[in-house]
């Protein structure tokens, strides 16, 4: 168990070093110029080359690398390139926006896709079944930009009873008022793969030996379904759901454009457009050790729970 | 010396082929999901193919004098905002996305199963470093990598593909590498290395053929990730060259004139929702048909 | 009451009584709500952002010695701000300006004195702080007589000093205290003298600016002013729609603008002083290195066509390679006009019967797009291929600074005196890839002895004639095809009142000062 989470650390070191070098040597290749984007369409060549210089961009690439390890590694995230904001300050600033829309999105995904897909193997190659089966690949199928497009024409447009934007209130109730929407797009998306990882988990446990023994013995037959099977269940879909916490992360960008709402997606985009190299680092750090630490988490918690578990595919 | 070989060989890849084949037509033929996929899909490639014989409308011709008008006789699903028809752009940018997804997955499908079959088949140190990289790729979400590698390359069809492809990649990779770690042990190979058969010769002759359906079976899963990976990408801003069409572009260019009617949203969103849908139904059809555990619990 | 049923109904939703702490704002506070169509704050130092969305929150932070009067661009109607008169010697190079008493700097950081101006007039000639600096190359030095008095020497003559100590770019005046204490974060907590203070930040959210009880033009009627970044059209044109935005930027065309006038309680405005935009062609790649190759361009290119499309609400066919609002202008140039058969014979005559293909590196932002996209369709009917290749903004302006881009779509609005926009586009010295690189994508260089004579002409007769050469000769030789003067488009509320009269605007968006107000 131990030697396990160590060799995954170890492992983890590895990954975020080779992800760090791969996005310093990429961002530096992309076309653009953060020099210019900063001084703007009138400046002259001398300013940007004043200016470049006075940002360690003429230094050798292996210079400016092991700079910015030294850094990261004193946990100096750097200021942004475009706009001299502390990296890791404007990252923590929208980190919360982000978890908020992640966390709720997995709530509504789990506490409908869990009945669902119970539902679905309960009625299995019955109407119900065939319903939850259609409608959960509909959920997969749809790209989270047009599902959200659609929601807010629906209930931003013609049923007004939604912000089209993001109004930023403080208040709790004005802080869910606004994530209603954005938080069911994605929470649909989650409960659909939810449903089908928990009806196939349903099929396969009903299956086993133990659960036939207890039917055998006469065990009542909601017992079995609910507490034999349900629990044992449970456990691909907690994996599955450490494995798509970070995908929804990675995801909820086009969301988050879709209904105006800060977020890390909207700040790599926009840190993409101004070549703001700095954020663009940090952002990429932060993106490897959150998933990092979710697989960590889950495979933890699963080792504790079943060290026979394996990975279950969706 | 190779008689026996030979002849087992042959009926090994019979066996194969012959699994793969019932397996298909009996997925096809006992699950209407399944066969609504394919109906779906195949409707899209020929529609995809048959472009400009389904629609005689140019759809790069701009017609500034009827922007952003609605479905009507002239233009069926209404028009753009230079006029150009939007069925017309829909049928030709149905070509754009299965090209980009296609090339994308045969791209990856090629480096990934490679990868795959040599971690697979050497283990050991090689393994373990070909899978940190890939797993180093897994890293980041796919969609922000794609980002980031279509921003390097330049917008267009062949790198938004490659970018695809590069997300797959690991993807294909794992698919290929677990089956081959299995039959490598297997009796067959066993002989094939007795006799004194190269690496390479095993692993392309006598592996690869084994790996292949559980290959195939993720591929139009993973074509419709591609699909919808594609569409984020042109969503977002980073799509094709114009004036071609692509849906995700004219979802992205019909939400900047919403208020002149969200039809210019709803009929690329729907598009893409479609093609999604069947390649996911064709997927799930043809695993449930291959992979024999799952076929038995259903 | 609107909002509270909607809270309400989320609640249920939600299955939440928690809703019921959400008290709505601030109890009679009078909100204005802005939208910009940026992804996020640049920086608000006025010295060094070029970003438009940020100029629209600095001019309500802070002044210039001079302004311009609000809702007007011109330089003749230019008026006191901090300084409350001044004067110029007989040659014109040297200015004196007098300050006006008692002006506060926001959150206490005392009274505007020479020392203030002096400090802000060298930072922004500075290179290392400042964006603008090249517009003040001609400042031979600038010093404070006494505290309420500050002397401008100049090595030249410029076109207008006035335009370079106006509220606008490098002329907002900055506090020395502030910038000193507060070194880099300046930029995130400017400290001007405006009617309006900067109160709050919200990354890629919005900024909060509050009334500036003590302003010396007296309080503002509005007690905050939320400028809110979102960069799509359609979010905004909902919002604005749905009442969730006051203010906000509009598409520059036509459409937008007609169904925009048609939201109830709507008002749309098209402040003068337009962009003039070009198709720049480069002349030192084949097959544009053949004048006659430019001049079927020219002749393919349908103006009017382009004007239909963008709407003649919003758009004018260019006249010159200048805006016809800028002193100087001309319409006395040999334009070349749409003749696609005139075109095709002068491929031929140069040696392209099938045609020509160009490369272009154009910005996927909508305005831009779409009129590349309308270039590209009109060129095609004289056999002239555009390649685009679409990028992001950034991208673009880094690339057509590569001369990547054979032909370049550009817009652009200068300080409205012809020196500024012939300088930076159509002068040798200003040839992207040279040292002093600005913008002349087209490599052009026949007029530079007229530009650079006019610069520092003192007769205004002599200074006209110049302009007007260097204007024709730039025509002729085809450096860029002018295609039209664009104006920017602006929606709010009918409720909201600017104050004045907003016919033209030097930042490009609507100034709110301490005379706007909200209607109840």
């Amino acid at each position: 168990m131990w030697r396990h989470l160590a060799q995954r650390l170890l492992f983890s070191v590895v990954t975020l070093t080779l992800v760090t070098s791969f996005v310093f040597v990429i961002v530096r290749v992309i076309p653009g110029d953060p020099a210019q984007t900063m001084l703007g369409d009138q400046a002259s060549q001398e300013a940007l080359v004043a200016l470049r210089s006075k940002l360690g961009l003429d230094r050798p690439i292996l210079v400016q690398y092991l700079v910015f390890l030294a850094d990261v590694a004193r946990g100096q995230w750097g200021l942004s390139m475009t706009n001299g904001r502390s990296v890791l300050g404007e990252l923590l600033s929208v980190l919360p926006s982000t978890l908020e829309l992640t966390f709720a999105a997995l709530l509504i995904g789990t506490a409908l896709g869990m009945p669902l897909g119970v539902l679905a193997a309960l009625r299995r190659n019955r109407m119900p079944d065939y319903a939850v089966r259609i409608g959960s690949l509909a959920g997969i199928s749809f790209p989270a930009f047009v599902s959200g497009l659609f929601l807010l024409l629906a209930f931003a447009i013609y049923l007004p009873l939604f912000p089209v934007i993001n109004a930023g209130g403080d208040t709790l109730g004005e802080r869910l008022h606004q994530l209603v929407l954005p938080a069911v797009n994605l929470g649909l998306i989650v409960a659909a793969y939810v449903t089908r990882v928990m009806r196939s988990a349903m099929l396969e446990v009903a299956q086993q030996d133990y659960v036939r023994t207890a039917r055998a013995k006469g065990v009542p037959e909601p017992v079995v379904v609910w507490i034999h099977c349900l629990r044992n269940a449970l456990l691909p879909v907690v994996t599955f759901l450490g494995l798509y916490t970070g995908i929804l992360i990675g995801s909820a960008v086009l969301t988050e454009i879709v209904f105006s709402r800060p977020g890390l997606g909207k700040l790599i985009v926009a840190a993409l457009n101004q070549r703001d190299y700095t954020t663009l680092q940090g952002l990429v750090l932060a993106y490897t050790i959150i998933l990092i630490v979710i697989n960590m988490i889950t495979d933890a918690i699963l080792g504790l729970i079943d060290p026979r578990i394996r990975h279950y595919r969706v | 010396m190779s008689a026996i070989p030979l002849h087992r060989r042959a009926r090994r890849r019979r066996i194969v082929l012959g699994r793969a084949l019932a397996a298909t037509r009996q997925a096809f033929l006992g699950n209407k999901t399944a066969l609504l996929g394919l109906v779906l899909t195949l409707a899209i490639v020929m529609a995809a193919i048959g472009a400009p014989w389904l629609s005689w409308i140019d759809p790069i011709d701009q017609d500034i004098m009827s922007r952003l008008k609605p479905p009507s006789a002239a233009h069926l699903l209404g028009t753009d905002q230079f006029g150009r028809d939007i069925f017309a752009r829909l049928l030709h940018g149905a070509r754009i996305t299965l090209l980009i997804a296609l090339s994308a997955n045969l791209i990856a499908m090629a480096i990934g199963s490679l990868i795959g079959l040599i971690a697979g088949y050497y283990g050991g140190r090689l393994d373990i470093v070909l899978m940190q990289f890939m797993d180093a790729l897994l890293a980041l979400p796919s969609l922000i990598l794609g980002l980031l590698l279509v921003a390097v390359l330049g917008p267009n069809a062949a790198n938004i593909s490659a970018a695809i492809a590069l997300t797959l990649v690991p993807a294909y990779a794992r698919v290929a590498r677990t089956p081959t770690i299995a039959i490598k042990e297997r009796e067959f190979v066993a002989s094939g290395r007795a006799l004194g058969y190269s690496d390479l010769r095993l692993m392309f002759r006598h592996i690869l053929p084994n790996i292949v359906p559980e290959i195939l079976v993720v591929a139009s899963l993973w074509m419709a990730s591609a699909v919808r990976v594609e569409a984020s990408l042109a969503f977002i801003g980073l799509g094709v060259r114009p004036p071609a069409a692509t849906w995700g572009g004219m979802i992205r260019d019909g939400f900047e004139n919403i208020l002149d009617g969200p039809y210019l949203v709803i009929f690329p969103g729907f598009a893409i929702l479609v093609l999604v849908l069947a390649l996911n139904l064709l997927g799930d059809g043809l695993r449930d048909a291959i992979d024999p555990r799952l076929r038995e619990e259903r | 009451m609107i909002v509270r049923a909607r809270n309400g109904l989320v609640c249920l939703l939600v299955g939440a009584t928690l809703g019921l702490l959400g008290s709505i704002g601030g109890a009679g506070a009078v909100d204005l709500r802005f939208g910009i169509d940026n992804p996020d704050l640049g920086k608000l130092d006025p010295h060094a952002t070029v970003v438009s969305g940020d100029r629209y929150i600095i001019q309500s932070v802070f002044n210039g010695l001079v302004r311009f009067k609000p809702g007007s661009g011109d330089v003749r109607q230019i008026e006191p701000d901090l300084a409350e008169r001044w004067e110029s010697s007989a040659d014109g190079k040297q200015w004196t300006f007098h300050l006006r008493p008692g002006v506060k700097w926001h959150h206490g950081y005392g009274e505007v004195t020479a020392e203030d101006v002096v400090f802000s007039l060298q930072r922004a000639a500075n290179k290392d702080t400042s964006s603008f600096a090249s517009d003040y190359s001609e400042f031979d030095k600038v010093e404070a007589i006494d505290p309420l008095t500050v002397r401008i020497t100049l090595k030249e003559v410029v076109p207008s000093l006035l335009g370079l100590v106006v509220n606008s770019l490098g002329g907002n005046i900055v506090s020395k205290k502030a910038v000193q204490a507060l070194g880099p974060n300046y930029a995130q907590k400017p400290i001007g003298t405006g009617p309006f203070m900067f109160q709050e930040y919200k990354p890629q959210h919005s900024v909060t600016l509050v009334a500036n009880p003590e302003y010396f033009r007296g309080k503002p009627q509005i007690d905050r002013v939320i400028f809110r970044y979102i960069q799509s059209q359609g979010s905004r044109d909902l919002a604005l729609q749905s009442g969730e935005l006051d203010i906000t930027g509009g598409a520059l065309g036509q459409d937008w603008i007609e169904r925009t006038r048609k939201m109830p309680g709507i008002k749309v405005e098209t402040p003068g002083l337009p962009e003039i935009w070009w198709l720049f062609l480069d002349q030192t790649t084949k097959p544009l290195d053949d004048l006659r190759v430019r001049q079927a361009v020219a002749h393919a290119v349908n103006r009017a066509a382009l004007i239909a499309f963008r709407g003649e609400a919003s758009h004018r066919a260019a006249r010159s390679v200048i805006p016809a609002s800028h002193a100087g202008f001309t319409a006395d140039v040999p334009l070349l006009g749409h003749d696609i058969a005139k075109a095709k014979a002068l491929l031929t005559a140069a040696g392209y019967p099938n045609g020509v293909t160009l490369k272009v590196i154009n910005t996927n932002r909508p305005s831009l797009r779409e009129v590349i996209e309308v270039l590209q369709s009109q060129l095609r009917q004289a056999g002239i291929t555009l390649d685009i290749e679409l990028v992001d903004h950034a991208t673009y302006h880094a690339r057509i600074r590569k001369n990547q881009s054979q032909a370049v779509l550009y817009g652009a609005n200068r300080f409205p005196v012809a020196d500024s926009t012939l300088t930076q586009f159509f002068h040798s010295r200003s040839i992207p890839g040279t040292p002093t690189a600005v913008t002349n994508f087209g490599h052009c260089k026949v007029a530079d002895t007229e530009i650079d004579a006019a610069r520092v002409a003192t007769d205004p007769k002599r200074q006209d004639d110049l302009w007007k050469v260097a204007q024709q000769k730039v025509v002729a030789d085809v450096c860029a095809v002018p295609l039209m003067e664009v104006l920017y488009t602006w929606a709010r509320r009918e409720k909201v009142d600017y104050g004045y009269e907003f016919k033209d605007t030097p930042s490009g968006g609507p100034l709110i000062t301490e005379a706007t107000r909200i209607a109840p």
